[in-house]
């Protein structure tokens, strides 16, 4: 065993229960300034991976029984691992931005981001079926909370429920695949699992297919993505962007986990499923989101929209896919929470989330609306911001292992995609607003809003930087595989 | 001797960056920045021209260093002119000095209107410049995104809104569909490389190249308003602020040719000798059709955007025809074309401002208030038609002489695309600035200052320079445009491996040591290409 690997996980751990044992004893303390001491808390972690004391022997993982490794921390967990603290720091600043809309309880609000946050790191590093459970109950039963946080807004409590109700049916799915798997198999031991997957029979891809559809609730994909919309709208911002960006790539983080480590049968049969899966989903998402009149809900549409595109790169099943897919989710991250922190900024002040609160919002606040139309452009995939350079990957991807019926499909999701992304931004800029109204943003946002915008545009323009430590890492990883 | 070509576009783009920081409400700091970025840019494009060595027959010139973009995947960043691309540059630097001088008009957040005007600019000049397949896509689409934002803010007409979802979809989908053609070219050659001087020493499969073609065909068809799919360029036309559609219609529209004659011809030949037919055909209803819809137009800037329409079909008549003299009167009737469209759009605007309205029936008599305009008007419009004197006359004798020899009979047909712009250019001219002079229009005042006449002239001077002294651009196309017609020219580009041979001559010069074992033998003898003319 060795502890150190898990040592973010720990000392995330200890810091959501230091922020909870904070707010009990100094019920006075400044609610704004625990916010920020956990969002600096989990950054100065962030900044502990980088450390070669934190990951010495990053092959070597965490054994249990018999030299059964169930969780490991290779290159591509470290990267994820980067990936979730980066975005858990910029949803605590979010959440404090958006701390006024939240009657009580905020510092146990903070607290659950950063326990979702610890079972995303351990999702990255899963080798086993169980801690792979384990670790997305985590997940899951955090964000059943954290949707359902407005307890006085309708709309908010929907939301839980449904997520509730659905995300037990897809662990229930999930649980149910893993006894198949196991009952096959007789072990949940992905490196073991890796050696029956050839011949398996058509238990264990029953099994498969069922994980396959519980790690679908976390991407929303179709089918389990019925669920996006609502909790999308009826979730606190600061949720909403969480589930968006921590939680869907949480599930990719699985997804490619059980591709790499050949859990998932080789052989065609998995990655057409998933393509097939890829397509519905783009069509779903970017169909779905043409009538919308509500930016969070239009936001949860676009996101199921993009799980399908980064489908695309899972489909590929090659080294360029896999590169891409971790590419986009970076874009994806700092595109998606420029638009949520202009939301938070635009209901603090309008107090709506609809499409039509944006009226003019060039002529009030030229700093959020450029800040938005930044994110939907990026988001729609436009040179020279950071989705152009994500899509052009995946679709490259897609293009070399042949999907050419994918690609016909994704550019007909483009397509509309310019049609609704396009008319948030004329609803900015075009129309005339309503009345005039004062824009605040405290500091830390204006900050935040900033390195995201940044960001998006350094990624797009100069792409190396990102691309060659993402393939990097999955090179990385293939060799460690093959080395075990 | 590259700094001059990088300084081309990096000058404008730069400028658009330092707009960004000054205030808003100092608006003229913002125009005389913005003149003086399209001065300095006119300035290296006109050096870069008469510096270009007009002797050398085959290689790139003022090539820069290739810089490392994203290292795994062999993507880089080089510039590099040869005859082709050169004119190019040179128009897009005099219609955006001309369009930033036009600018004035334009009355409100004048600094975002220049940051994105400048963004046009310097986007296309780049693309123009690029030596690698994917900079050419994103310097294009950062010129195109402009266009979406000054309709929708500065754009003038009642179906703005409208227009501007409908050309941005159009303009964003084709674009989409040329991507995927190049990703195919990255991934289908063995070179990994985005870099058309890798490209070039590929040779693809003959099925891929026909499976692939369609997409260049159609992706930078739709950005060229290749019939049917040309509907948004009359109304994105009609509602741009004049100096947007001057840069759009004259520039921005000949990069998907432009894309079409430096990467599809050559690295897919015997793609584009499959889909010739369709191109004829498609190219055909430009020509007639568009110019039959273009006699039924009320509204003037329809009127001139159907004309623009209808004149890409003679250039894609040159593509298809597939030879040197054709090619070369393309690149001549982009270069042209670009000058007359802005010229176009330039006076039309200038009316416009004046009368806010462009239909011709409120029109009339103009010519008594405004004579310096219809002067040129008329003049503008004998271009347009094709009168000899002005420079899209000897382009279009060079497409008719080059498709007579591919193909007599649609040439035949073709022909009668003049005789329906003479109708009607000749209409709008007559109802737009002779007849009674409706009494409402008799004080408008006349571009009288040089400040307003400089642009329009300048345009004006450019098409006759060109049009009695065709040889001053013919000479610099015509080496780019033989490497190109080589290889159809020479039936040996196919060979008996089913694979297509490199680009020859290009491949000697710039990358000799790399040059594959046998492809000499398929180097073309360099005077059936010049038989011809």
């Amino acid at each position: 065993m060795n502890w150190r690997l898990l040592s973010p996980e720990i000392a995330l751990t200890v810091l959501a229960i230091g922020v909870l044992l904070v707010d009990l004893f100094r019920g006075q303390f400044n609610k704004r300034g625990l916010g920020y001491l956990a969002a600096g808390g989990v950054l100065l972690i962030l900044a502990w991976t980088y450390c070669p004391l934190a990951h010495q022997t990053t092959n070597a993982g965490f054994e249990i029984g018999d030299g059964q490794v169930i969780y490991q921390v290779d290159s591509l967990a470290l990267l994820f691992k980067r990936f979730f603290l980066l975005a858990t720091t910029f949803v605590l600043i979010m959440s404090v931005e958006f701390s006024r809309q939240i009657e009580s309880g905020i510092a146990e609000y903070y607290a659950l981001i950063v326990f979702a946050c610890v079972g995303m790191l351990l999702v990255s590093g899963v080798m086993d079926f169980v801690m792979l459970f384990v670790s997305l109950e985590l997940i899951t039963v955090t964000f059943y909370v954290l949707a359902s946080y407005l307890r006085r807004q309708v709309t908010s409590l929907e939301g839980g429920l449904k997520y509730l109700v659905i995300g037990a049916v897809a662990s229930a799915f999930l649980l149910f695949g893993i006894t198949f798997i196991f009952g096959t198999t007789g072990t949940t031991n992905f490196a073991d699992l890796a050696i029956h997957a050839g011949e398996a029979g058509a238990g264990y891809r029953f099994g498969i297919l069922l994980v396959l559809a519980g790690i679908g609730f976390k991407i929303a994909s179709v089918p389990m993505q019925i669920w996006a919309p609502d909790v999308y709208q009826g979730s606190p911002t600061p949720t909403t962007a969480f589930l968006a960006v921590g939680s869907k790539a949480a599930g990719f983080a699985l997804l490619l986990r059980l591709f790499d480590s050949d859990v998932v049968p080789a052989g065609a049969i998995g990655a057409t499923l998933i393509a097939v899966i890829s397509a519905l989903t783009i069509l779903y998402g970017n169909f779905g989101a043409i009538p919308q009149r509500n930016v969070k809900r239009l936001l949860g549409y676009s996101s199921i929209g993009h799980a399908g595109y980064m489908l695309m790169g899972v489909a590929a099943a090659s080294v360029m896919g896999t590169s891409a897919v971790l590419f986009y989710l970076f874009a994806y991250l700092f595109t998606n929470l420029t638009a949520f922190l202009v939301i938070v900024a635009v209901s603090n002040t309008v107090g709506s989330d609809e499409i039509d609160a944006y009226k003019g919002l060039a002529k009030r606040s030229p700093l959020l609306a450029a800040a938005m139309a930044v994110s939907m452009v990026s988001l729609a995939g436009v040179p020279p911001l950071a989705g152009f350079f994500g899509k052009f990957l995946l679709f490259g991807a897609a293009w070399e292992s042949g999907l050419y019926w994918l690609l016909a499909v994704g550019l007909l999701g483009v397509g509309a995609s310019l049609y609704f992304y396009l008319g948030v931004v004329r609803t900015m800029y075009f129309d005339e607003p309503k009345e005039p109204v004062d824009f605040r943003l405290g500091w830390p946002c204006k900050i935040c809003l900033g390195v995201t915008i940044f960001a998006v545009f350094f990624i797009g323009i100069f792409q190396g930087p990102v691309f060659e430590r993402v393939a990097k890492a999955v090179e990385n990883a293939k060799l460690e595989l093959t080395q075990r | 001797m590259s700094a001059l070509l990088l300084a081309t576009f990096i000058v404008p783009l730069a400028t658009a960056a330092l707009l960004l920081l000054v205030p808003r409400r100092m608006g003229h700091v913002a125009r005389i920045l913005a003149i003086a970025a399209s001065v300095v840019t006119l300035a290296a494009a006109l050096l870069l021209f008469l510096l270009f060595d007009r002797s050398q027959v085959s290689d790139y010139q003022f090539v820069s260093t290739r810089w490392d973009w994203v290292e795994s995947l062999g993507l880089t960043f080089q510039v590099g002119v040869d005859g082709i691309n050169i004119v190019l540059i040179l128009l897009a630097a005099i219609v955006g000095f001309a369009a930033t001088l036009v600018a004035r008009e334009i009355g409100s957040r004048e600094k975002e209107f220049y940051v994105l005007l400048l963004l046009m600019n310097g986007g296309i000049i780049g693309a123009f410049a690029s030596l690698d397949i994917f900079w050419m896509y994103f310097l294009h689409e950062l010129a195109l995104i402009p266009t979406f934002l000054m309709i929708g803010i500065w754009g003038t007409g009642e179906k703005r809104q409208y227009a501007t979802f409908k050309i941005t979809i159009y303009l964003s989908v084709g674009a989409l569909i040329a991507l995927i053609g190049l990703l195919a070219l990255y991934f289908g050659g063995p070179a990994r490389s985005f870099n058309l001087l890798d490209l070039q020493r590929e040779g693809y499969p003959v099925g891929f190249q026909t499976r692939v073609f369609p997409l260049f065909l159609f992706g930078f068809g739709i950005l060229v308003s290749l019939w049917p799919f040309h509907t948004w360029a009359p109304i994105g036309y009609a509602t741009m602020p004049t100096p947007t559609a001057m840069i759009h219609a004259g520039v921005l529209k000949k990069f998907g040719l432009y894309v079409l004659l430096r990467v599809a011809l050559p690295l897919l030949p015997v793609g584009a000798k499959d889909w010739a037919n369709v191109l004829l055909i498609l190219c055909l209803f430009n020509i007639l059709y568009c110019a039959l819809v273009a006699m039924q137009q009320k509204d003037l800037n329809y009127l001139i955007g159907y004309s623009s329409v209808s004149h890409m079909g003679y250039a894609f008549l040159g593509i298809a025809s597939l030879n040197l003299i054709g090619l070369s009167g393309t690149v001549l009737l982009m270069f042209a074309h670009g000058i007359a469209a802005a010229l176009m759009f330039a006076l039309s605007g200038y009316i416009y401002e004046r009368t806010k309205t462009r239909e011709m029936a409120d029109l009339g008599g103009l010519a008594r208030t405004l004579p310096f305009i219809a002067t040129c008007f008329v003049m503008a419009a004998m271009a347009n038609v094709g009168l000899p004197g002005f420079a899209n006359f000897v382009s279009e004798i060079m497409i008719y002489f080059g498709s007579w020899n591919a193909f007599q009979w649609v040439t035949a047909l073709a022909v009668w695309g003049v005789v329906l712009s003479a109708v009607y250019m000749l209409r709008a001219v007559r109802t737009v600035f002779f007849g009674p002079l409706p009494a409402k229009w008799a004080q408008l005042g006349d571009a009288r200052t040089l400040a307003l006449r400089f642009p329009i002239a300048l345009l004006l001077v450019v098409l006759l320079l060109v049009g009695c002294w065709p040889r001053v651009l013919v000479d610099v196309i015509r080496p780019g445009a033989k490497q190109i017609a080589a290889i159809f020219e020479n039936q040996t580009g196919v060979t008996s491996t089913g694979v297509v041979a490199p680009v020859p001559g290009r491949l000697g010069l710039v990358h000799a040591t790399h040059q594959p074992p046998g492809t000499a033998a398929t180097t073309p003898a360099e005077t059936t290409a010049g038989a011809t003319k």
